[in-house]
């Protein structure tokens, strides 16, 4: 017994070390996922407004809507308010709260004809946010545990060095069956992705057209294009501007969800 | 000449193909990094919004006009460091809105009792008339008013509690976490001219208070609210008074008992009739408490009965009053898996319940000793449910089902009101076409009788800005209650909203 566990290790650990090395830097598929949640964060704060676009290539119809970000990292743990700043889904604003390991985020959601805080249920992580073409998880829904992770080989992304990882939902009722992620290595923000649904086809693309250096060790995607290729819909998110300045944490809280923002 | 057309055909091909076939490879525009510094400071300017609507509401047999509303309000909102300015004028025209005139005082009452000897409703009502001590609502149709108004300032700490927060002006709070029929939700009056065919944020009346918010820490907060000025809700309306208010006229009309009905008394503006509330708010494994606290006057009036001329041989006159209550509150909210969170609050009035004596009996008896006709009871009222934003697993079909319970403590079989109500409230909503439509149903069903409210409703955003609605309200059941007191009322209606 003792000699099939010993060998049973050896065997793990060697295909393990074969993965590792068969990239120089050593790094697994979900030690750069690791890496790319940790990356690009503020303690201090960030504040962000800019302008969401809705194109329905059907009718050729497209919706402008305005909205503002605030986000702040607290003992290593993210805390975003999102909120729409015009149209009918003004003032509706949505707070996510990051919980340690693989506890699920707390989200809120503030609408004026409720007047109170809800607590929503957001487990399902591949749910549109709103009428839009991004996930609840691309705001900020997401847990590296989701996915079992695959690092393929490197690629250059408009002529920069990209980390390919493939990303495989863990729960079986995802509709997705991977995700295809390019992560710029120099910056680690995921400048391209790719959802593939259960029958293999690429059903929903996101490509990041520009990115703002704030400092060194932090930047923002700009411009951000999501599409939903079935649905023929797509939706560009540009900031218009974005600073890193002290955000009270205590801003991050459901009973202030009501509050107006410098920033809107 | 062959071969050399069929290299061009190839480059034109390879030509026109590649940027498709590399373009997301190759697409120099992509992911450029730019580290220009954005000097634009946040703009803070004044924040002007606000919504415009227009609302028609008719019979469905007969197309009779009950309602036509058209109403704008217009949001001020101002920032300045850690301070909010905030205010939302409103101007609209209502046909709802009647005439109606109170006391402001029992004072003010006894003097007009006093000065008529004859101890009879209309007497009185017409003395207080002549010596000014009956009060006007204002109910014109065409009005502008403030509608919200306050400052909202944060003091924030770096160490010790997370900060306090204090806010001061014309406010509307929304206290509990369940939906339209809420128990704890009692700050504020309500409009009810429209009855509750209008959504219960629509119907609050902001009150001119203070609002103390202390963050012990992020999950830790202790408010108190203090209103120094009674307001009541408003129950007169041109089609829809509620069958309490309507009651109390039919009562005084029993002329061998009742020597008829006087308007409401309001109680006093004196520091000691000032309202106060407060609540704590916490989280345990993601469950989002608060208890509540409430001492200060029910915003509708309690039938009484004014016993004095019953010692001189006359009859009781019914004085609608507003009495002072206190209430021990509690509400939950929690978001558990699959799409459901439940809520739910809970109210428990230990004082300022009045309930009429309806066996004739145990009435005179209490005239009798010079009580007035009522019995106060305890009230325990409380609203549980669950909603799950895509029931079945279908995206965007909304589900929300509370139950609902009024029970009267240690109740007396010589009450007129019933031991307990029960009521389902329902609805569900289904969003397509990217959420631009919606359709939906909500649901009001009294358990006890099988009586029930229903609210079909249609809805289509022309724009991001600018929604339409089509709906309609059919009650049907048990004509004295709550929701088939208007079934021969079924409506159907029409309304658009623009926001700005």
């Amino acid at each position: 017994m003792k000699k099939l566990l010993l060998v049973t290790s050896i065997i793990f650990l060697s295909v393990s070390t074969m993965v590792a090395a068969s990239f120089s830097d050593g790094l697994s598929g979900k030690d750069i996922a690791q890496k790319v949640k940790d990356s690009n964060h503020s303690s201090k704060g960030l504040v962000s407004k800019g302008i969401m676009i809705l194109i329905d290539k059907k009718s050729n119809n497209s919706i402008k809507r305005n909205f503002a970000i605030m986000g702040i990292r607290v003992k290593g743990l993210k805390r975003t308010m999102f909120r729409f700043t015009n149209s009918s889904y003004k003032g509706t604003t949505f707070l996510t709260l990051e919980k340690k390991g693989n506890k699920s985020n707390v989200q809120y959601l503030f609408l004026n004809s409720v007047g109170s805080p809800r607590q929503i249920e957001s487990s399902d992580k591949e749910k549109a946010f709103i009428d839009t073409d991004f996930s609840n998880e691309d705001m900020g829904g997401g847990k590296i545990n989701d996915y079992n992770y695959t690092r393929k080989n490197d690629k250059k992304i408009s002529g920069k060095d990209c980390y390919v990882i493939i990303r495989k939902p863990k729960r079986s009722s995802s509709k997705y069956s991977k995700h295809i992620l390019y992560i710029r290595k120099d910056i680690l923000i995921p400048v391209k992705a790719k959802s593939f649904n259960k029958a293999g086809r690429v059903v929903k693309t996101a490509v990041i057209k520009k990115i703002k250096k704030l400092r060194e060790g932090l930047y923002v995607p700009t411009s951000t294009i999501v599409k939903d290729i079935p649905e023929r819909h797509q939706t560009n998110m540009k900031i218009t501007y974005v600073k890193e300045k002290k955000v009270r944490k205590a801003m991050f809280n459901k009973n202030k969800m009501k509050k107006r923002w410098k920033v809107q | 000449m062959n071969k050399f057309k069929y290299i061009i055909t190839i480059l034109l091909f390879l030509t026109i193909a590649s940027p498709f076939a590399f373009a997301e490879e190759s697409n120099g525009d992509e992911n450029n990094i730019t580290t220009e510094e954005d000097n634009s400071e946040e703009n803070n300017p004044l924040q002007i919004g606000g919504n415009f609507e227009i609302y028609q509401a008719a019979d469905i047999s007969n197309g009779n006009l009950y309602r036509s509303f058209i109403k704008l309000d217009l949001d001020f909102k101002k920032t300045i460091g850690d301070t909010e300015f905030v205010a939302t004028l409103r101007a609209q025209n209502d046909n709802l809105k009647s005439k109606g005139v109170y006391f402001e005082s029992k004072d003010n009452y006894n003097s007009a009792y006093a000065l008529d000897t004859s101890h009879k409703a209309n007497a009185i009502i017409e003395k207080a008339a002549l010596n000014g001590l009956l009060k006007d609502r204002n109910s014109n149709t065409a009005t502008f008013y403030i509608h919200e108004a306050y400052i909202n300032h944060d003091f924030f700490f770096d160490s010790g509690i997370e900060g306090i927060n204090l806010k001061v002006g014309k406010i509307i709070y929304t206290w509990g976490n369940s939906d339209q029929v809420k128990p704890v939700d009692i700050i504020n009056p309500q409009d009810l001219s429209f009855s509750f065919f209008k959504p219960i944020q629509e119907r609050k009346i902001g009150v001119i208070s203070g609002n103390l918010g202390i963050s012990i820490t992020e999950d830790i907060v202790l408010e108190g609210v203090v209103i120094p000025k009674f307001t009541s809700s408003v129950t007169e309306s041109s089609n829809f008074v509620d069958k309490d208010v309507t009651a109390l006229q039919t009562l005084g009309a029993q002329t061998t008992l009742f020597a008829g009905t006087v308007p409401a008394i309001e109680p006093e503006n004196k520091a000691k009739n000032f309202t106060y509330a407060s609540r704590l708010g916490f989280s345990i494994f993601e469950i989002d408490m608060h208890g509540n606290y409430y001492y200060g006057y029910d915003k509708l009036p309690t039938i009484v009965m004014d016993s004095r001329p019953v010692a001189s041989a006359g009859k009781t006159i019914i004085t609608p009053e507003y009495k002072k209550i206190q209430m021990f509150g509690f509400d939950f909210q929690k978001a558990i898996n699959w799409g459901i969170s439940i809520r739910g609050e809970v109210a428990y009035y230990e004082r300022g319940k009045y309930y009429i004596i309806e066996d004739q009996t145990a009435f005179i008896t209490s005239m009798m000793a010079g009580n007035n006709g009522t019995l106060e009871k305890d009230l325990l009222e409380y609203t549980v449910g669950f909603d799950d934003s895509d029931l079945f697993g279908i995206n965007d079909l909304y589900t929300n089902i509370q139950f609902h319970q009024k029970r009267i403590i240690n109740y007396d079989e010589t009450l007129k009101t019933d031991e307990t109500v029960n009521w389902i409230v329902a609805k569900i909503e289904y969003k397509f076409l990217r959420q631009k439509a919606a359709v939906e149903t909500s649901l009001l069903y009294d358990i006890s009788d099988n009586s029930y409210a229903v609210n079909p409703e249609a809805s289509y955003k022309v724009s991001d800005s600018y929604k339409l609605i089509l709906g309609g309200w059919i009650m049907d059941g048990k004509s004295d209650n709550t929701f088939c007191q208007y079934d021969k009322s079924d409506f159907v209606y029409a309304s658009g909203e623009f926001i700005f």
